[in-house]
C-alpha cells in the first residue's frame, strides 16, 4: 500500500521532469530571437553579443535546461517577453482564475452527473431514463462555446440581466462573483454533467448485470439496498477515471469559455503568449497545466485505492 | 390448490418467456411442474438451452422484466401462489434467501469484489433472521467453519479476491445456509471447478443437507453428478420436463428417447474400450420456433406421425416414474430392435511400431519478474521432467487439473514456446530447440485443435478461408481448382456441407465450429494432432459426434493424437495410453484400461473416484478416495512429492524427496514411494 503510493508519487515526479524537458526543448526551437524579444529590435550588434551571453544562449541546451529548472525550483519563473515583467506575476492570478473555474465546475458537474446517471440506469427504459438520456446526448454534442454564445445573447443582450464580461473571486466581491460566474459556469457544467451522466449510466448498467448483483437479489435484499450497497460503488469505479481526465479537459477547454466571457484566465493568456511567442510564459503555462493534470491523475489513483480493495491487494 | 404434505416447494406449470423481437417471445420454460420434499436431493438435468436454470430462477422470481413468469409456486410456510405477490414483495423476498437459497455457476464473479466476505454472509443473516449484528457475525463465522474454511475469524475480514474458486464456492454455500433456508438450489455450482474440488463441494453439500436439514436442487448438465448425489431426477429438454423419477429406476430403465440418447452419448469410465458413442443426431433446440408438439421430435429416432398431434402429457410408468412420450416402453423397445442400429465398435486402429513423437525429460520454466527494474526473482516450474512416446495411429491422453502443466506441455510440442531443457523428437528429429527456419516445414505436420470453438475462430473470416489458410501459407495447392477441391474434401471429411464454405463462424453451431477447427488442423495432412480440451465446451449430445469424428479420422488417416482434457471419462474413452499429471510432473502413466482397473498412484485413484459414472448402483460399489485441501499454487510447490500436501498416505520421506517414475509392468509407470514399498 505505502509502496504503491510512493511508487505513484515517484512516477509523477518523473513525468513532470520529462514534460518540463520536452517543453523546454520545443520552445527553444521556436523561430523567435529571445534577445530582440526581450530588449526590443533596436539593439546594436555589440549590445546583442553581450546580451546573448548574459542570457546564457551560447551554452549547450542541457546546461540551459538545468539552469532554467533550477531557477524554477527556486521560484524564479523568468521574465515575460511581452509584458516585460516576471512570469510569476503574469501567470499567478490567471492560473488562479482558471483553476477556480475548473475545480468548481468539476465539483458541481460530477455529483449532478452521477445522480442523473444513476437515475437513468435504475429507471432504464422508463420516462426518466428517456428524458435525461435524451438531454444528456443533446447537451453532450453541442460545443461549449455555442451554448456560451446563446446564453450570452439571451441573458446579456436581450434580457440585460447579467454582465457580458469580467470576473471576481468570491472573497473579493461576492455579488460581482455570482453575476459574472453564472453564465460561464453554466456552460462548463452543462457539458460536464452530460458527459458524466452518460458515463455513469453505462457503467451502472454494466454493474447491474454482474453476477454478484444476481447473488444479492437471490438473498432477498431490497432493490434500493442492492443499488446502494452492491451496484453503486462498483459502478462508480470507472467514473473516478473520468475525474482526472475531466479536470484536464476543463483546464484546456476553458480557452473558449474564457474568450467568450472575457475572463482573464489561463486560456486567454496561453493563446496570446503563443501568438506573441512569449517563450517564458508558454513554458510556465505548459508546465503548470501538466502539473495540474498529473496531480489530478495522482488524486484519482488514490481515490481508486479507497474505493476498490482489489487494488491494494495486488 | 393446496400443497401435499411434506412438500417444501411445489412449482406448477411454470412458463417463462423473454421477448425475441417485436411480436415474438422465446418460451424458455414451457410448462414445468416439479416438487421438492423435505430432506430430498433432486437433480434437474439438461443441456444448454433446456431451461433448467431459468426454471430455478423463475421459482425464486429472479427473472427480470422484460422476462415474464407465469404459473404457480407454493412454498411451505407461505400462503398461496408466490408468483401473485410479485418479485419485489415482502413475501417473495422472504422466500428468496430465507426459505430458498441459491448458489451459482461462476464462483469468481458471484461474490461482490468490493465487500468483505464476512459482510456478504452477515447481510443474508440480518435480512432473514432477527438477530443483532454481533450474533450475525458469530453465526457467519460458525457457518464458515462448517463449510470447511480454516481460520474463519481471520478470513471473515477478507475480500473475495483472496479466496480460490473452490473456497469462494464454500463461501457462497456458507452465505446461503447461514440464513437457515429449507432449500438450497445449486445451479451448475461446481461446473467451473476442478474435478477433485467439485467432488469436495458436492460432498459438502450432501453432508450439510443432512446436518442442517436442507433439501437440495442440483441443476446441472452432468448426468454423472446427479447419478451420484441426487435422489430423484428431472430431465429437461427444450423447456419441458421429459422424464422424472427415482434415480435408480431412471438410470436402470430410461424411457424417454432423449434420456436414452443422452446416456448412450456420454462416455463412461467403466465402458469397454471399443464401445462407440451414439450421438444424438441434429442440433440442440433453439428456443424460438419450438413446435407445439414434442420438442425432441426433430432429433428422435423413434418419431412417428402421431407425435405431431400435440404436446403429450407426462404419464406415470409406475413407481413414480413419469415420461413424456407418446410411445410406450414396449413400442420403443420393439423399434429399437427392428432398427438394430447398434453403433458397433470403434473403427480398428493400426498403431505403428516407430514412434512419431518422443518427448524426453521436457522442462519448461517461466521466469517471475518483480520491481521497477524487472529483476528475476524466481521461476514457475510449469512442466518438470516429462517423458512420453506416441506412435502413429495412437492416442495419448493427458489428464490433470488446473495448474498441472498440460497446456504448457502442448505449447512446447507445438513449439509456440521453447522448452528450457529436454528433447522433443518428431520422426527422429529433435525439434525442442530447432531454429525457426528448419522448423518451418515441420510445423504443418503437428497441428492443434483448441478448446473454445467460439473464440478460436476469427469471426470475420469465412469458413473456407479459415480452413484454407494453412494450404496457402504452406503453398500446398498449385491452382485455384486444386485449392477448391481440397477445401471441399476437407469439409466432407469432417462432416460439413461444402456449400457452407462462404459462411462466417457465427452462422455455425458450436459442434460445427469445432468441425471447422478440425478441418483447419487437418488441412496440411498432419502426422500429430494436439487436441486441447476439444469437447469440453460442447453439449454432451454434440460431444459424442466430435469424439466419433476424431476416432474415424484417426483410423482412416492414421493420425497420432495427444488428447488433453480434464474429463477423465472422455480421456479414457478415446485414449490408448494415459498420462496423469500433477503440478507439472507425471505421476502415473499406463494403458487406458489398465489405469482404470489398476490405478497405482493415490492421485490417480482420487481422480478416478471423483468422477461419477452414470449408473448409481455401480457407482456406489466403487472404491472412493476423498481428497482434502486444494491444489497448491505452482509458485509454491511442495519440496518433495508434488502430491504430498494432499495425499492421505504421505510420509516424511514423501515430503522431502521427489519419487521417480518406476516401471510396474504392463506398460504402467508410477511415481510413488508407497507403490515402491508394496511391490
Amino acid at each position: 500500500m505505502i509502496r504503491y503510493i510512493g511508487k505513484r508519487i515517484a512516477q509523477t515526479v518523473i513525468v513532470m521532469l520529462l514534460v518540463s524537458f520536452i517543453t523546454f526543448l520545443l520552445v527553444s526551437v521556436m523561430p523567435k530571437d529571445p534577445v530582440y524579444s526581450l530588449f526590443g529590435s533596436d539593439v546594436t550588434p555589440d549590445e546583442y553579443e553581450v546580451l546573448y551571453k548574459r542570457l546564457g544562449l551560447d551554452q549547450p541546451i542541457l546546461v540551459r535546461y538545468g539552469k532554467w529548472l533550477a531557477d524554477i525550483l527556486r521560484g524564479d519563473l523568468g521574465t515575460s517577453y511581452a509584458y516585460r515583467m516576471p512570469v510569476g506575476e503574469v501567470v499567478g492570478k490567471k492560473i488562479g482564475v482558471t483553476m477556480y473555474m475548473s475545480i468548481v465546475s468539476t465539483l458541481i458537474s460530477f455529483p449532478l452527473g452521477m445522480l442523473f446517471g444513476v437515475i437513468t440506469a435504475v429507471k432504464r427504459g422508463k420516462w426518466q431514463d428517456n428524458v435525461f438520456t435524451f438531454l444528456a446526448n443533446i447537451m453532450g454534442s453541442i460545443p461549449g462555446f455555442v451554448i456560451a454564445i446563446v446564453v450570452l445573447w439571451v441573458f446579456c443582450v436581450q434580457l440585460k440581466w447579467l454582465p457580458s464580461s469580467g470576473f471576481a473571486f468570491p472573497w473579493e466581491d461576492f455579488g460581482t462573483h455570482i453575476r459574472t460566474i453564472i453564465m460561464p459556469m453554466f456552460c462548463l457544467v452543462l457539458g460536464g454533467v452530460a458527459g458524466v451522466t452518460r458515463q455513469t449510466r453505462s457503467s451502472m448498467l454494466e454493474a447491474i448485470r454482474q453476477d454478484y448483483v444476481r447473488t444479492a437479489r437471490s438473498k432477498g435484499l431490497k432493490e434500493n439496498y442492492i443499488i446502494n450497497k452492491h451496484v453503486l460503488r462498483n459502478g462508480l469505479v470507472p467514473i473516478i477515471t473520468l475525474i482526472g481526465g475531466r479536470l484536464a479537459m476543463m483546464i484546456g477547454g476553458s480557452v473558449f469559455i474564457e474568450n467568450v466571457f472575457s475572463i482573464p484566465g489561463m486560456g486567454a493568456l496561453m493563446v496570446n503568449s503563443v501568438n506573441k511567442v512569449d517563450v517564458p510564459v508558454i513554458q510556465v503555462c505548459v508546465l503548470l497545466t501538466a502539473g495540474c493534470i498529473s496531480l489530478s491523475y495522482l488524486f484519482t489513483d488514490f481515490l481508486y485505492l479507497a474505493v476498490d480493495p482489489r487494488i491494494s491487494l495486488q | 390448490m393446496t400443497m401435499k404434505a411434506n412438500d417444501l416447494v411445489q412449482a406448477v406449470d411454470i412458463r417463462t418467456s423473454f421477448p425475441f423481437d417485436k411480436n415474438r417471445r422465446v418460451q424458455a420454460v414451457d410448462g414445468v411442474s416439479l416438487e421438492l420434499k423435505r430432506g430430498e436431493i433432486v437433480g434437474l438435468v439438461g443441456e444448454s438451452g433446456s431451461g433448467k436454470s431459468v426454471t430455478s430462477m423463475s421459482i425464486l422470481q429472479l427473472i427480470l422484466p422484460p422476462g415474464k413468469v407465469e404459473g404457480e409456486v407454493y412454498v411451505d410456510g407461505m400462503q398461496g401462489n408466490m408468483l401473485t405477490y410479485g418479485p419485489q414483495s415482502e413475501e417473495a423476498r422472504s422466500v428468496r434467501g430465507g426459505k430458498i437459497g441459491m448458489i451459482f455457476q461462476e464462483p469468481m464473479t458471484s461474490l461482490n469484489p468490493i465487500h468483505k466476505v464476512g459482510f456478504q454472509i452477515q447481510e443474508n443473516i440480518l435480512t432473514h433472521q432477527k438477530v443483532s449484528e454481533e450474533e450475525a457475525k458469530n453465526l457467519a463465522i460458525d457457518m464458515m467453519r462448517k463449510v470447511g474454511i480454516a481460520n474463519p475469524e481471520m478470513r471473515y475480514n477478507q475480500y473475495p479476491a483472496e479466496f480460490s474458486g473452490g473456497m469462494r464456492q464454500r463461501i457462497m454455500i456458507a452465505m446461503v445456509l447461514a440464513a437457515k433456508p429449507d432449500v438450497l438450489i445449486a445451479d451448475e455450482a461446481t461446473t467451473a471447478l476442478d474435478v477433485t474440488t467439485q467432488a469436495q463441494i458436492l460432498e459438502l453439500i450432501q453432508n450439510l443437507s443432512k446436518t442442517e436439514n436442507v433439501s437440495v436442487i442440483i441443476v446441472t448438465h452432468n448426468l454423472g453428478l446427479v447419478a451420484r448425489y441426487a435422489d430423484r431426477i428431472y430431465v429437461m429438454y427444450g423447456g419441458n420436463i421429459v422424464e422424472s423419477g427415482d434415480k435408480y429406476t431412471m438410470f436402470a430403465s430410461p424411457q424417454h428417447p432423449y434420456t436414452k440418447g443422452l446416456l448412450a452419448a456420454v462416455p463412461r469410465l467403466d465402458d469397454r474400450k471399443d464401445r462407440r458413442l451414439v450421438p444424438i443426431e441434429g442440433l440442440p433446440p433453439v428456443a424460438i420456433n419450438l413446435p407445439p408438439y414434442c420438442k425432441f421430435y426433430e432429433r428422435c429416432k423413434y418419431r412417428e406421425d402421431r407425435c405431431k398431434e400435440g404436446m403429450c402429457p407426462l404419464s406415470d410408468r409406475g413407481n413414480q416414474h413419469f415420461v413424456r412420450c407418446v410411445l410406450s416402453a414396449e413400442e420403443v423397445a420393439a423399434k429399437e430392435k427392428s432398427m438394430a442400429d447398434d453403433a458397433g465398435s470403434v473403427p480398428e486402429k493400426h498403431i505403428g511400431e516407430e514412434p512419431i513423437l518422443k518427448v524426453e525429460n521436457l522442462k519448461m520454466y517461466f521466469p517471475i519478474y518483480r520491481g521497477v527494474m524487472k529483476r528475476k526473482v524466481g521461476e514457475v516450474h510449469a512442466v518438470e521432467d516429462v517423458s512420453f512416446v506416441v506412435h502413429p495411429g495412437e492416442t495419448l491422453g493427458v489428464v490433470g487439473e488446473s495448474g498441472c502443466g498440460k497446456s504448457t506441455l502442448a505449447k512446447c510440442i507445438m513449439r509456440a514456446i521453447t522448452p528450457v531443457d529436454g528433447h522433443i523428437y518428431f520422426k527422429g528429429q529433435d525439434i525442442a530447440r530447432m531454429k525457426e527456419r528448419e522448423l518451418k516445414p515441420l510445423r504443418s505436420k503437428i497441428t492443434m485443435i483448441f478448446q473454445d470453438p467460439f473464440s478460436s475462430l476469427n469471426p470475420r473470416q469465412t469458413a473456407e478461408s479459415i480452413v484454407g489458410e494453412p494450404l496457402q501459407i504452406n503453398h500446398l495447392t498449385s491452382s485455384r481448382a486444386e485449392y477448391d477441391a481440397r477445401i471441399n474434401e476437407l469439409f466432407e471429411l469432417v462432416g460439413l456441407d461444402p456449400s457452407f464454405r462462404t459462411r462466417v463462424p457465427r452462422e455455425f453451431s458450436g459442434g460445427q465450429r469445432q468441425r471447422i477447427g478440425i478441418a483447419r488442423a487437418l488441412a496440411c495432412n498432419p502426422d500429430v494432432m494436439i487436441c486441447d480440451e476439444p469437447v469440453s465446451a460442447l453439449d454432451v449430445s454434440i460431444q459424442a459426434q466430435i469424439i466419433n469424428l476424431l476416432e474415424d479420422l484417426q483410423s482412416s488417416l492414421n493420425l497420432a493424437y495427444v488428447f488433453i482434457a480434464h474429463d477423465l471419462s472422455v480421456v479414457k474413452h478415446i485414449s490408448d495410453r494415459i498420462l496423469v499429471m500433477y503440478l507439472g510432473r507425471v505421476v502415473e502413466t499406463a494403458p487406458a484400461e489398465r489405469l482404470y482397473d489398476h490405478p497405482l498412484h493415490p492421485y490417480t485413484k482420487a481422480l478416478l473416484s471423483a468422477v461419477p459414472i452414470t449408473d448409481p448402483k455401480a457407482d456406489e460399489n466403487r472404491e472412493r478416495i476423498k481428497l482434502s485441501g486444494e491444489i497448491p499454487s505452482v509458485l509454491n510447490r511442495p519440496s518433495g512429492c508434488p502430491f504430498s500436501t494432499r495425499c492421505p498416505y504421505a510420509t516424511d520421506r514423501c515430503r522431502k524427496e521427489v519419487p521417480k517414475l518406476q516401471d510396474y509392468g504392463n506398460g504402467q509407470q508410477a511415481a510413488c514411494f508407497l507403490c515402491e514399498k508394496e511391490r
